[in-house]
């Protein structure tokens, strides 16, 4: 059980911090999929869609113990081909804890502190992360544990306080929308969150080495689809389908309406530190992922020295990232897009340059 | 101390005093610096264009620990709401806190012109706004007179109001109660209408408050009518949405009726088939009772005269469940039941086709009302 | 600039050490010499202007025997010993001049129950003020060492920090001596080992490293020893030396090293694994490595009924996080988020707020910082004017101050509780000062989302925390039913099979027989 002198999480901790990964951005922006009360579907249909790259992911994982998908690109790519490779992972990665800082800055402002300015919000938050990412995955692992339960627990306080409210009704009529608009949306799923784990094979060496990794991924994946679906129902039910549908956080305007006995009403002040706690995990997975990218990029020897630069940078690109919150909502749309090569196209040929290379290094004791 | 370590030092302390000043200042706001809305009442003044609100604040000044809290109006004119929530600034050195209103009270020349759901889109959008609050049409020639306090009044009026129109829910059912932001989400989904609170003046001996009385028909967002305390009643009833109620009957004399029934539990459930291409709704509804008054003391040990007590109730119901439901067809085709969205969600490509015919159909609706009747018990003595 | 200022350093240190040098250098190279007369001003130069230091000549009754003398520091050792088991025996003994063996003198003549013999003049020297005999004989090349401490101590009595109402008495004094024997007396096994270093160039402070050989970490005992061996300083007053010396995390407010006062406590922490560190001339043992739980752990816990022992540990824990976060939260529902108050008690606390001057936030600060001095006053004050600090602090600050609309009245309970609770756990009061403001300033500043900011700092350095390697929280262990058990619960005594895992070479605690009965 010492665990002590190695930067590893154990099996429990892998499957929450990835989970709690996924939930991070989600749980603010809901799974707002413009399709009302289809969207149980997409999510479930994400979900199938999902399984495949992650037995991909977990494959990397298995064939490169150890190593991360900026040393693994050099290995197969060579040096220049990988630091090209590197540096777009590197960038994916800042960009999308600069997405994750600014949708939680844009979210606390407009939700409870219109006056403040967003850039304070932003550079506690950033500094938070920054320090959980300089502290060892170690750290990440016991965060995550006791995140998880917060969430999960706020999650079934929330939950059991809709079951009374719900009717079948709610999500009536089935597929009222068009296939093509639920596939579409159940896309937009897989790229947000689901295939954003991408990022965790960009550390490295976080698993401890009796764990396997494709457990630790369908695991994961599970927990999310019943997180997803909870939340889903939750809002609908206590929001109505319109309601849930016009709110750009559906999860905190039912915070907001949530009454527990009569005298506890309001209580989104309290309850969206879930979402909070949540989006720190997916920023400081990020910092710590573009960290080792700039390692290895740069070749220094201890990613620690990067986690601060990367932290600044996703901090300033954040502010410049949008003008204004609906811009944020419209670029949702174009994520599933702009992400598909370091979610998917990246990942497969690493996989397949993988499968080849190590077949050959087995074969070349032989000769 | 050398130069380095008194550098240091002056670095640090300038560092705390700028924190300082970061401090206390956005949002920062402490309890003693604003007043607290508890009501909001929306009047239009269509002479001048202007939207003309009152807010009833709580009054912190004038109350001592041991008596209540009593309220006090404060008035503003404003083009829009938000307009006039600022211009109220003009008047109160404190900011209005609206984090925690529990009516807002809209004029019914407003609601019947303008809309409700332009009046609350504000309070939905405001971050500090409260969606749970209730929302009432005034009866009475303003808004605001609903929401004044009477002189000797210990309670805020709105607070009361509140209370009265949730309670009324529970216990007397004859005022639906409904939060603002399901409001919004009935009114959006499929050719919906719904019943808001009514609010009036009464004389209630010496002075004169305001009374929950019946319901307001809105449709499409507009106001186009009232429906008396029991018509709303059984409006409630025909959706399954009743706490609590009493059921009067007279069995034996007509001077005055001598059964009450105590409704505990009330269930309803629509269907719909279609004959003839007509559409035929039935109504099934279902009362758990308990006999809590009885004058002419029918022997009720008697099932026979159990059963008639229940078929005579039956009667009553379906009669007025039947009754409202005309009106609603007929003189205000208002679906506040529902029927439009039941369609939509059981047979899609149906609703599909009759949609945009719906205003049409409604009214011609075959409805069907079947209720059932169920005495629990006779409370203490036979 | 910083090359210079390096340099600067390292001058400073080398002029340090030169001093250092100087003070020892004098009798580290000089040995005893077989010419009494040599070594009397030898003595005397080594000992010049100190005038506690005695010296007496021996000489025998038989004539041409050989002549002696002692040294030894007055009112620490046993003048009794000195008289008649050392000095009697020399003058009545008859060796001849020529033919003086002194290993047979202190096997056959002197009635001491230590003694050994050294040359080195450092050594003597050391071994003087400490309280031994240095007897020096006309003709040895060597001087004997002759035990004969003896000095006044405190009584063993029940440590005041530790009071119990259940279980042993008894804690520790300033002896190492002592406190050495009221845990053997404990644990009577060989399998307790005690390894004495003497730490501190100036204060020579001897500090026994104490373990159960069956049951300690060897790696966290090499740690420690490294540890140990590598501090330089010139004094240990205090266990606290030592601790701030060899912690983990120099700069953290959270302990990295458990204390106390008891025997017995010290015992059990023995008993699960870890390693006692006990300093001569001070009452607190050290124990590492130290888990975070320990902070909420009481001896007490164990002699109690198992219910009420985790009612009152969970009490501890709640208590650790209301101290730190009533004030913050009151702010940033004061202040930020006043929807989240029910109607009443936000008009009731606006009514308070009304005629009170200052802004909650500022108000806080103050309240709790009075609350802090009248807490340290009380410490240190006499016992006899406590009357007088409790009514200045119940009526004066309390009471008046909210009549007179200085001070709101749900701030006077805000403090109370923060104040109260942090009473609870003794072991984390720097935390808790530090971070309670720091909370409070987060919350000020920017409501719920500072405070669950500050909180996640909070829980991100705990769990950064190690002691000796060891993380102090660890918790995808913690929340298996194996080590659950003594965590946030103290399990009926028979049901604790195994010890922290983390700390042992050996994990098994008793026999799982013991269960089943």
């Amino acid at each position: 059980m010492k665990n002590t002198k190695k930067n590893t999480v154990t099996f429990r901790e892998g499957i929450l911090s990835v989970t709690l990964f996924a939930y991070g951005s989600s749980a603010v922006m809901g799974i707002n999929l413009r399709i009302e009360q289809d969207a149980w579907i997409a999510i479930l249909a994400a979900a199938v869609i999902t399984i495949p790259f992650f037995l991909i992911y977990s494959r990397i994982i298995v064939l490169f113990r150890e190593k991360n998908l900026y040393e693994i690109s050099e290995i197969l790519l060579g040096k220049i081909g990988g630091k090209i490779v590197s540096a777009l992972l590197t960038w994916y990665c800042i960009h999308l804890a600069a997405l994750v800082i600014r949708n939680f800055s844009e979210f606390i402002q407009i939700s409870s502190m219109p006056e403040t300015p967003q850039i304070p919000i932003a550079i506690i938050l950033m500094l938070t992360s920054a320090y959980l990412a300089s502290s060892n995955m170690r750290s990440v692992g016991k965060w995550s544990v006791v995140c998880i339960f917060i969430i999960f627990f706020l999650m079934i306080f929330t939950f059991a306080a809709s079951i009374k409210h719900f009717k079948i009704d709610d999500i009536l009529p089935i597929m009222e929308y068009p296939l093509k608009k639920i596939v579409m949306s159940s896309i937009l799923v897989v790229s947000f969150p689901y295939l954003e784990t991408v990022v965790f094979l960009c550390i490295g060496e976080t698993l401890k080495k009796d764990c396997k990794p494709h457990r630790v991924h369908l695991y994961s994946l599970s927990l999310m689809v019943i997180m997803f679906l909870m939340v889903f129902f939750r809002n609908i039910t206590l929001l109505g389908r319109k309601m849930m549908e016009i709110s750009y956080y559906p999860s905190y305007l039912t915070a907001r309406i949530i009454e527990v006995g009569g005298f506890a009403t309001r209580m989104e002040g309290s309850i969206s530190l879930n979402f909070l706690i949540g989006g720190i995990t997916k920023i400081v997975v990020c910092i710590m992922a573009a960290a080792n990218g700039l390692k290895s990029i740069f070749n220094f020897a201890n990613y620690r020295t990067m986690v601060l630069p990367s932290a600044l940078f996703a901090l300033a690109l954040s502010t410049i990232l949008y003008s204004n919150t609906m811009e944020m909502y419209n670029f949702i749309k174009y994520y599933a897009i702009y992400a598909m090569p370091f979610q998917i196209v990246i990942p497969i040929i690493l996989w397949i340059a993988g499968e080849i290379y190590t077949r050959k290094k087995n074969k070349a004791p032989l000769n | 101390m050398n130069k380095r370590s008194a550098r240091k030092a002056c670095f640090l302390l300038l560092s705390i005093i700028i924190c300082l000043y970061l401090t206390g200042c956005w949002n920062y706001r402490g309890l003693d610096q604003m007043n607290i809305v508890v009501g909001i009442a929306v009047d239009f003044n269509k002479a001048e264009n202007l939207y003309d609100l009152s807010f009833e604040v709580a009054s912190l000044a004038g109350a001592n620990k041991e008596s209540g809290i009593v309220g006090r109006i404060i008035n503003a004119q404003g083009k829009t709401i938000f307009d006039a929530i600022r211009n109220a600034k003009r008047k109160e050195a404190d900011k209005l806190f609206f984090g925690s209103p529990h009516v807002l009270v809209i004029n019914k020349y407003l609601a019947s012109e303008m809309g409700i759901l332009g009046v609350i889109d504000f309070f939905l959008r405001d971050g500090e706004g409260r969606e749970s609050m209730c929302v009432a049409i005034s009866q009475e020639e303003t808004a605001a007179i609903i929401i004044e306090s009477t002189e000797g009044a210990i309670e805020m009026v709105s607070v009361n109001l509140h209370e009265i129109m949730r309670e009324e829910k529970n216990i007397m059912g004859s005022a639906a109660q409904m939060e603002m932001y399901k409001i919004f989400s009935e009114l959006s989904s499929k050719k919906r209408s719904v019943l808001l609170p009514a609010l009036r003046k009464v004389k209630n001996g010496d002075s004169i408050v305001s009374e929950a009385n019946g319901s307001a028909i809105i449709k499409e967002d507009k106001l186009v009518g009232f429906l008396n305390p029991d018509q709303s009643k059984y409006a409630l009833m025909a959706q399954g949405e009743l706490k609590s109620s009493i059921i009067t009957l007279g069995l034996t004399h007509n001077l005055a009726n001598d059964i009450s029934l105590e409704i505990f539990k009330n269930k309803a459930k629509k269907s719909y088939k279609i004959e003839d291409g007509k559409i035929k709704v039935k109504i099934e509804v279902e009362n758990h009772v308990a006999v809590s008054e009885n004058q002419s003391f029918i022997n009720l040990k008697d099932e026979k005269e159990v059963e008639k007590v229940e078929k005579a109730a039956e009667e009553k119901i379906n009669k007025n469940i039947q009754s409202v439901v005309s009106t609603m067809q007929e003189r205000y085709n208002a679906d506040v039941f529902g029927f439009g969205e039941m369609i939509y969600k059981r047979d899609l490509k149906f609703w599909e086709e009759i949609s945009e015919r719906w205003d049409e159909i409604y009214p011609t609706l075959e409805v069907e009302v079947k209720s059932k009747v169920k005495i629990r018990n006779t409370a203490l003595i036979m | 600039m910083f090359k210079f200022l390096s340099k600067m350093r390292e001058k400073k240190e080398r002029e340090m050490e030169d001093t250092f040098s100087k003070f020892n250098d004098p009798f580290k190279e000089i040995k005893v010499s077989t010419l009494l007369e040599d070594n009397m001003d030898m003595c005397k130069k080594s000992f010049s202007d100190m005038d506690v230091i005695k010296f007496r000549e021996i000489k025998s009754q038989k004539e041409d025997s050989f002549k002696a003398f002692i040294v030894f520091c007055g009112g620490m050792v046993n003048t009794d010993t000195i008289g008649t088991n050392i000095i009697k025996p020399l003058i009545s003994c008859n060796f001849a001049k020529d033919n003086i063996d002194i290993d047979a003198i202190l096997k056959g003549t002197l009635q001491v129950v230590d003694f050994s013999t050294t040359d080195s003049f450092d050594k003597i020297v050391e071994s003087v003020m400490s309280g031994d005999t240095v007897l020096f004989i006309e003709g040895c090349f060597k001087a004997a060492v002759l035990y004969t401490k003896e000095y006044s101590l405190r009584a063993v009595e029940e440590p005041e920090n530790e009071k119990v109402i259940g279980g042993p008495r008894e804690g520790f004094n300033e002896s190492l001596a002592q406190n050495l024997t009221q845990v053997i007396r404990r644990a009577r096994t060989n399998e307790l080992k005690t390894k004495i270093l003497t730490i501190g160039r100036r204060t020579k402070t001897e500090v026994c490293v104490c373990y159960f050989d069956s049951l300690v970490d060897k790696d966290i005992l090499k740690d420690l020893l490294i540890r140990l061996n590598s501090i330089e300083i010139d004094a240990i007053l205090d266990a606290n030396y030592i601790t701030e010396l060899i912690g983990d995390h120099r700069y953290s407010h959270f302990r990295t090293t458990g204390y106390s006062e008891r025997p017995d406590a010290i015992v059990a922490k023995l008993l699960e694994g870890r390693i006692a560190i006990f300093i001569d001339g001070s009452p607190m043992v050290l124990t590492i490595p130290y888990l975070f739980i320990e902070n909420f752990q009481s001896s007490e816990d164990y002699y109690f009924n198992f219910y009420y022992s985790t009612f009152a540990r969970l009490l501890r824990i709640a208590a650790f996080f209301l101290t730190i976060m009533v004030p913050a939260i009151y702010i940033a529902t004061e202040a930020f988020h006043q929807e989240m108050l029910p109607l009443q008690l936000l008009i009731r606390m606006a009514q308070e707020r009304q005629s009170v001057p200052l802004p909650a936030a500022i108000e806080t600060v103050i309240m709790l910082i009075v609350f802090d001095v009248l807490r340290e006053t009380g410490v240190r004050m006499p016992s006899n004017i406590g009357q007088t600090l409790g009514i200045v602090g119940a009526l004066v600050i309390g009471d008046a101050a909210v009549q007179a609309s200085l001070i709101a009245a749900p701030m006077i309970i805000v403090v109370g509780v923060t104040g109260i609770t942090s009473l609870l756990v003794p072991r984390l009061n720097s935390p808790i000062i530090f971070w309670r403001f720091f909370l409070l300033f987060l919350s000020a500043t920017f409501g719920f989302f500072g405070f669950t900011i500050g909180t996640s700092l909070l829980f991100i350095h705990i769990s950064n925390l190690t002691s000796f390697g060891v993380e102090q929280i660890c918790l995808d262990a913690n929340f298996s039913l194996r080590n659950i058990k003594d965590i946030f619960v103290r399990a009926p005594i028979n049901l604790m099979v195994n010890r922290p895992d983390s700390l042992t070479s050996n994990a098994t605690r008793q026999l799982e027989e013991n269960v089943n009965e």
